[in-house]
């Protein structure tokens, strides 16, 4: 009898060191299938501001090429108040990575204007998708642009069920518009809040303010940056928001801004940074 | 209840009358010398493709390529050790069967065992080889079938062998227990007649064969399987008809066909696709296929569901060959070589358990179906490989599901209900009668 004892409890310890490996190999091997389904092609799509032109993003696409290991071809898109897209650049043949500026013929400020940029990209990144033929990609905005690509997340990345986003970075996007208020109330924000279960609940975010003084980046106030929280919080998966400081912090030096360059390496394109600048961005996540 | 008593026993009966007959009981003699042979293949098998293997379950689940050292030397060794003793099981069997008939009729078997092996190489030649294409396969040899899928034909050309050995060697053999040469050229010139014409014969045979078909007569047994089961309408019963004739095909010595289908068809990759996509198998467009449904479900410790026969013999079998055999095996079966209990037991030619290794998978597809048309457990989406434990493949292949490991706990519980009668109705042989059981 003790024998047998003995054997139901080897029996048992093998049984369990058999399963509880097999189960975590067949959880990772889901993961490894996962990730060798996405498509190799990830852009990286950028949207300026408003009253700014596709190639508002040249000094920072220029200053992110300085130190990175792998040179990013542009793309640059201009979708006309028509919806027909101008396309100038190109995507390298080998580049997996490329950045692709989505610009408007009609680029100009307010509420209306950004309703119809929000279509308008959508129709770019329709046209991209088939062309290029990615499943996932990051996305950046600066000022208005961000804005833009919120409500492009909310109201019309669900039209290309396919695709999937990896990482979203708004710098000084005002999603409270030019109000100093603490309390947001503008129509902009209104239609951002009442969309905002339409993000993707995986989302990881990251939205940068900078501050030439207590109150804002000499643009866009502070506290508008901040009324992101009320739409993103809650909804994605991650909501990060950054404060930078210092020199070259005002609304329109902020892309090309260093301590910024270094952000997007790290946070956006997760690039394998060097130390002092992981340690530095730590300091600044830590620092808000 | 009575009438399945004596159906029992009348089935145990014809399986006792067959294994007197002569020539049954030189197969069934084959099948049980193969015995150490197959079993330690299937040893060799489990080193090999379990362990030392890119897709072995022990190498996924203990990462063993990254730590041990010269894992692809190890690979290479097994996997000749596996080449030589498993794939060339098929000769020993052919050289058996003719020198077990021979030796019962006190004719000469060892050279008529030697000219059985010979036939049966011959009945597997390469036509390709005479090819002039620049791509022609190179080997001699169908090297394919030589092995345990070859046994079937290789026990037919020992058979015949045999019986023309028995027929036209006129003197009878008289043993010598020192050989002398002139002892030795008597043999040859009183077998000179067997030999050529049954060298004749099954020259003939192949020639004629390699016209028909290029992969020998196992290609013909195996085209089989391209009838076109998919142009019946309901997709079970493709599937039940499929299993059904590759297991008659094991049964008989043709093993191999489609024990394991494999992650490679459509409906395989769309469910993973989907299963990816959706992060679960919940949905996936293909519930029901021959790889959801028998691969993951019917399979467990190979064809026949045979897991389920060691447990059945472990537990209520008082035939000690039995318990010898389930003893020795239980390790190679639960990564799914069955091959030490088809010979073994033996379970070919066995018409008592071909019964149940026909029955079993039968029963755990419907539970298997049923389960999965009421929706009660995702399909199998995600790979499984073939040295996978049986039980554990519904739960690894739905990606971690514990109501799909319950579905295979079950069949295997039902599989082993199925075999246990049949284990029952053989103790009474061995204990001598009918007195206690019915």
């Amino acid at each position: 009898m003790k024998r047998n004892w003995w054997r139901w409890l080897i029996g048992l310890v093998v049984l369990v060191a058999v399963c509880w490996p097999a189960y975590n190999w067949s959880r990772t091997n889901i993961k490894t299938l996962k990730d060798a389904g996405r498509t190799r092609m990830a852009p990286v799509i950028m949207v300026p501001g408003s009253s700014a032109s596709q190639n508002r993003f040249d000094s920072l696409i220029k200053e992110l090429g300085k130190e990175t290991p792998q040179k990013h071809s542009v793309l640059k898109l201009t979708v006309a108040t028509d919806g027909s897209i101008k396309y100038s650049g190109s995507i390298k043949r080998n580049d997996y990575e490329p950045f692709i500026v989505v610009g408007f013929e009609n680029n100009k400020d307010g509420k209306a204007n950004i309703d119809k940029q929000a279509v308008w990209l959508n129709t770019a990144f329709k046209a991209l998708v088939k062309t290029y033929r990615f499943n996932h990609f990051r996305a950046m905005g600066h000022s208005n642009g961000g804005l833009i690509w919120t409500l492009f997340l909310e109201r019309y990345l669900k039209e290309s069920p396919k695709v999937t986003i990896d990482r979203f970075m708004t710098i000084a996007s005002p999603y409270n518009m030019e109000s100093t208020s603490s309390t947001p109330t503008t129509s902009m924000y209104k239609e951002l809040y009442k969309y905002r279960d339409g993000l993707p609940s995986s989302l990881t975010m990251y939205s940068i303010a900078g501050t030439e003084n207590y109150t804002s980046d000499g643009t866009v106030p502070y506290n508008s940056v901040n009324a992101g929280k009320y739409i993103f919080q809650n909804q994605v998966k991650h909501f990060t928001e950054v404060t930078v400081t210092g020199a070259n912090t005002t609304h329109s030096d902020l892309p090309q801004n260093k301590q910024i360059v270094a952000l997007i390496r790290q946070y956006l394109l997760e690039e394998n940074v060097p130390n002092k600048i992981r340690k530095q961005n730590q300091r600044r996540l830590q620092g808000q | 209840m009575s009438s399945i008593n004596k159906m029992m026993n009348q089935l145990q009966r014809f399986d006792t009358a067959v294994a007197q007959q002569r020539y049954f009981r030189a197969i069934r003699d084959t099948l049980t010398l193969l015995f150490p042979f197959v079993l330690v293949g299937a040893f060799i098998n489990v080193l090999n493709q379990a362990v030392f293997s890119k897709n072995g379950f022990f190498n996924h689940i203990y990462y063993l390529s990254h730590w041990i050292p010269g894992f692809k030397l190890w690979s290479q060794y097994t996997t000749m050790l596996s080449i030589s003793v498993n794939d060339l099981i098929a000769v020993i069997a052919a050289f058996a069967v003719a020198n077990f008939v021979v030796r019962s009729t006190n004719r000469d078997n060892l050279l008529a065992g030697l000219t059985s092996a010979l036939c049966f190489v011959m009945l597997n030649f390469n036509f390709d080889f005479f090819s002039d294409q620049e791509d022609a396969n190179g080997s001699q040899f169908l090297e394919g079938n030589l092995g345990s899928q070859g046994i079937f034909l290789a026990i037919l050309v020992g058979l015949l062998t045999g019986w023309i050995f028995s027929k036209l060697a006129f003197k009878p053999h008289d043993h010598q227990l020192i050989e002398s040469r002139t002892h030795l050229l008597q043999r040859a010139k009183n077998n000179m007649l067997p030999i050529i014409l049954s060298l004749l014969i099954f020259s003939a045979i192949g020639f004629g064969i390699s016209f028909v078909s290029p992969m020998g007569l196992n290609g013909i047994f195996y085209a089989a399987f391209k009838l076109p089961f998919n142009k019946i309408s309901h997709i079970m019963i493709t599937i039940f008809l499929a299993t059904l004739l590759s297991n008659l095909f094991w049964l008989i010595g043709i093993i191999g066909p489609i024990s394991f289908s494999g992650n490679g068809s459509v409906s395989t990759v769309q469910n993973l696709q989907y299963a990816i996509q959706h992060g679960s198998a919940w949905g996936a467009p293909n519930p029901i296929t021959i790889h959801t449904v028998y691969d993951a479900f019917a399979n467990v410790g190979g064809p026949g569901m045979t897991l389920a026969l060691i447990i059945a013999i472990l537990w209520q079998s008082r035939n000690q060959d039995f318990r010898l055999v389930a003893k020795t095996s239980w390790l190679p079966a639960i990564f799914n070589f069955n091959q030490p209990l088809l010979v073994g037991l033996p379970i070919l030619y066995s018409p008592l358990l071909a019964v149940p290794f026909l029955l079993a998978p039968m029963a755990s597809m419907v539970i298997t179906w049923v389960a999965l048309k009421l929706s009660w457990m995702p399909p199998v989406a995600y790979p499984i490989y073939r040295t996978m434990p049986g039980f554990l493949m519904g739960w690894l292949g739905t990606g971690g599901d514990w109501r799909a490991l319950l579905v295979s706990v079950i069949n295997l519980a039902v599989a082993t209900a199925i075999y246990l009668p049949f284990i029952l109705i053989n103790n009474r042989i061995v204990t001598g009668g009918a007195d206690h059981e019915a």
